[in-house]
């Protein structure tokens, strides 16, 4: 998986995804602008008709932004979701498209064509910071294009890796700064207009939506983290009969990354939650070909060693565990990245599976 | 929280039978969704109102140039009754027409362009040729007489609405007013199109009035902050053939 990059590493589940989002954006473009026509009186040229494309395409961005900050919480709280996560970089990348035409034609039409500069007109042309109503609201979406420019253009494994996962997490977090700015780009701009409430019920929907979901996938997981009881340096997972082979189960330590203890065949072992990928939840994988494999991308760990498989060389923090009788015990200090640790095994006798 | 016998699903691996009906229901919901998105936004937004701005056909026009201080065509309309019909004159994309009509002021001319109206009000794109503007020598030095706009002073007032260029409102962007297209406006006004100040009734029917300063210069700079928001004016109101025209002191115009 990081052994030599190539632009994109296709594969069929890749091609479908793109060939279904590429089928939406043109679906949605082509209806919004064929319904304004039809409903709206035609424009006479390419000013009018450019006005509509910026809306076309502007809502269309946005519409995208919501459903790529829904499938986040919506794979957490299922499994189901997962083949939306696997490709949500092009999903990405092309909201950034749509919203860049948006903001082209914008700044040229809005802008341009006229005495001055047009980009830094985004800036010059409403100087009215200091009011809400008359905001220059074009400012908020500038930045916003800006921060999803910086993500599509980091969002290659190449990128991940030089910038190291922190970073590039945290940079990819500026998602959410995004969208708030995009939510006052238009409560300041075309909601100040446009006098149909539809506008703004579907923004207030979005909001809500988006919101609701990120909590409730976030209480969800609360609520499975439950306490786990401390014996010594030692906490408790559960009976070993409680873990299915080739499955894991996560634990919170009082302190620290949440572990994943995996269990193959009559073994278990212990470690990070947190995929070296993109921070993918270990815990929920399952065990593919020996290896415990991340449910996000399928990134994949020899169990007993924090590491991918040669010629990979991911690695994740393991932890020691053992059995006493049906027991599962972990000790939550992490040892270092791709430290191999012998699995604690329970004797033949005492498995009844 | 996932379970273990959910299914699971790696990119390059085949899809798992149980998950193909979730795909096939996320690629509907994908669909469905845009589409439903895009009709009622669609028709939900903004009327962009009858502007019209017909460039299939380059016309040409005869009338009274007058530049005074921005280009305007008088000319005889029977729908304007007595009144000479006032035409604003621009040129191409964000550009007034005062430089390039200023060495025809006074005379008689035919000019080469493209109409643009809304609700009765007429303006004229100028042709970027440099044939556009042409002298009429045969209908006489003086054509005053006939097409000259009878000034007629209708004393001080005071309004409220909101200023905007002439050229967009009257048809060319749609909508040409408002917070959205205050941008734009600016660049207009600031590119010498004639400012407008525009009223409306109850019924949100515009009245159309040129600003201008008090001894009836250009306030194109001076309004430029204040272009698209809720603002009140005051002024001397004067009526020229069939347009209203509004001299004001544009240091007091005020925000409402
Ligand atoms: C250079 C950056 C941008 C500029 C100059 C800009 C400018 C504008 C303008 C002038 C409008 C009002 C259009 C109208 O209704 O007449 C608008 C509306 C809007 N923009 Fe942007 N925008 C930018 C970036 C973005 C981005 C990146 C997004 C989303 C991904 C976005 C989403 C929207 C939405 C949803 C609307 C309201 C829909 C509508 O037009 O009625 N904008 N923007
Ligand atoms: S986060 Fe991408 S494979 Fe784990």
């Amino acid at each position: 998986m990081s052994h030599g990059y190539v632009a994109v590493q296709w594969n069929r589940h890749k091609r479908m995804y793109d060939a279904w989002l590429v089928t939406g954006i043109v679906l949605y473009n082509v209806l919004f602008v064929g319904v304004t026509l039809l409903t709206h009186r035609p424009p006479e040229d390419v000013a009018p008709l450019a006005v509509i494309a910026m809306r076309s395409t502007s809502t269309c961005a946005f519409l995208m932004l919501h459903a790529i900050l829904s499938i986040g919480p919506l794979a957490r709280l299922s499994p189901h979701f997962a083949p939306l996560l696997y490709n949500r970089r092009h999903f990405g990348v092309a909201t950034f498209c749509v919203g860049l035409a948006h903001g082209l034609l914008a700044t040229l039409f809005y802008h341009g064509m006229g005495n001055g500069n047009a980009l830094l007109g985004i800036f010059t042309d409403n100087l009215r910071y200091d009011s809400l109503a008359q905001f220059p609201f074009q400012v908020l979406g500038l930045l916003a294009l800006g921060i999803l420019f910086l993500m599509a253009a980091t969002s290659h494994d190449f990128w991940l890796k030089n910038l190291g996962p922190g970073v590039w997490k945290a940079l990819h977090m500026f998602v959410y700064l995004a969208y708030g700015l995009l939510v006052m780009h238009v409560a300041l701009g075309a909601l100040q207009s446009e006098t149909n409430p539809a506008y703004v019920v579907a923004m207030g929907f979005g909001l809500v939506w988006v919101c609701g979901l990120h909590l409730l996938a976030g209480w969800r997981e609360h609520q499975a983290d439950g306490k786990p009881t401390q014996n010594g340096p030692w906490i408790e997972v559960g009976d070993f009969e409680q873990i299915q082979d080739g499955c894991a189960r996560v634990v919170t330590p009082p302190l620290g990354e949440r572990i994943a203890v995996v269990r193959q065949g009559q073994h278990v072992s212990a470690l990070s939650n947190v995929c070296a990928h993109q921070g993918g939840p270990l815990g929920e994988g399952r065990v593919i070909d020996g290896c415990l494999t991340c449910p996000w991308h399928g990134y994949q760990y020899l169990a007993d060693r924090g590491q991918s498989p040669p010629p990979f060389t991911e690695k994740v923090a393991t932890y020691r565990t053992k059995i006493e009788g049906q027991r599962v015990f972990v000790d939550p200090t992490p040892l270092p990245p791709g430290t191999p640790v012998e699995p604690a095994s329970v004797s033949r006798s005492h498995a009844r599976a | 929280m996932p379970e273990p016998n959910d299914p699971f699903y790696v990119g390059y691996a085949p899809l798992p039978k149980r998950l193909r009906p979730w795909v096939l229901r996320f690629v509907l919901v994908w669909l469905v969704g845009l589409a439903g998105f895009a009709v009622v936004l669609a028709t939900k937004q903004q009327d962009p109102g009858p502007g019209e701005w017909d460039l299939s056909k380059q016309v040409a026009i005869e009338g009274l140039l007058r530049v005074d201080p921005y280009p305007v065509l008088f000319v005889h309309d029977p729908k304007a009754g007595d009144l000479a019909r006032a035409v604003l004159l621009v040129s191409e994309f964000k550009f007034g027409a005062q430089d390039r009509t200023q060495p025809f002021a006074g005379q008689a001319v035919r000019l080469q362009g493209h109409f643009i109206s809304r609700g009765g009000r007429g303006m004229f794109e100028l042709s970027s040729e440099s044939d556009a503007i042409q002298a009429l020598p045969n209908l006489g030095p003086n054509p005053e007489p006939t097409l000259a706009p009878t000034r007629e002073p209708l004393g001080p007032c005071t309004l409220q609405g909101e200023i905007a260029d002439s050229k967009c409102f009257l048809g060319v962007m749609k909508p040409g007013f408002g917070k959205t297209h205050r941008a734009c406006a600016v660049r207009c006004i600031s590119g010498g199109i004639t400012p407008i100040f525009v009223t409306r009734d109850a019924q949100r029917n515009a009245t159309l009035y040129v600003l201008t300063d008090l001894v009836g210069q250009p306030v194109n700079e001076a309004v430029l902050p204040f272009v698209a928001e809720p603002v009140e004016v005051q002024g001397n109101l004067e009526r020229r053939g069939d347009l209203f025209y509004l001299a004001i002191d544009p240091g007091k115009i005020m925000r409402k």
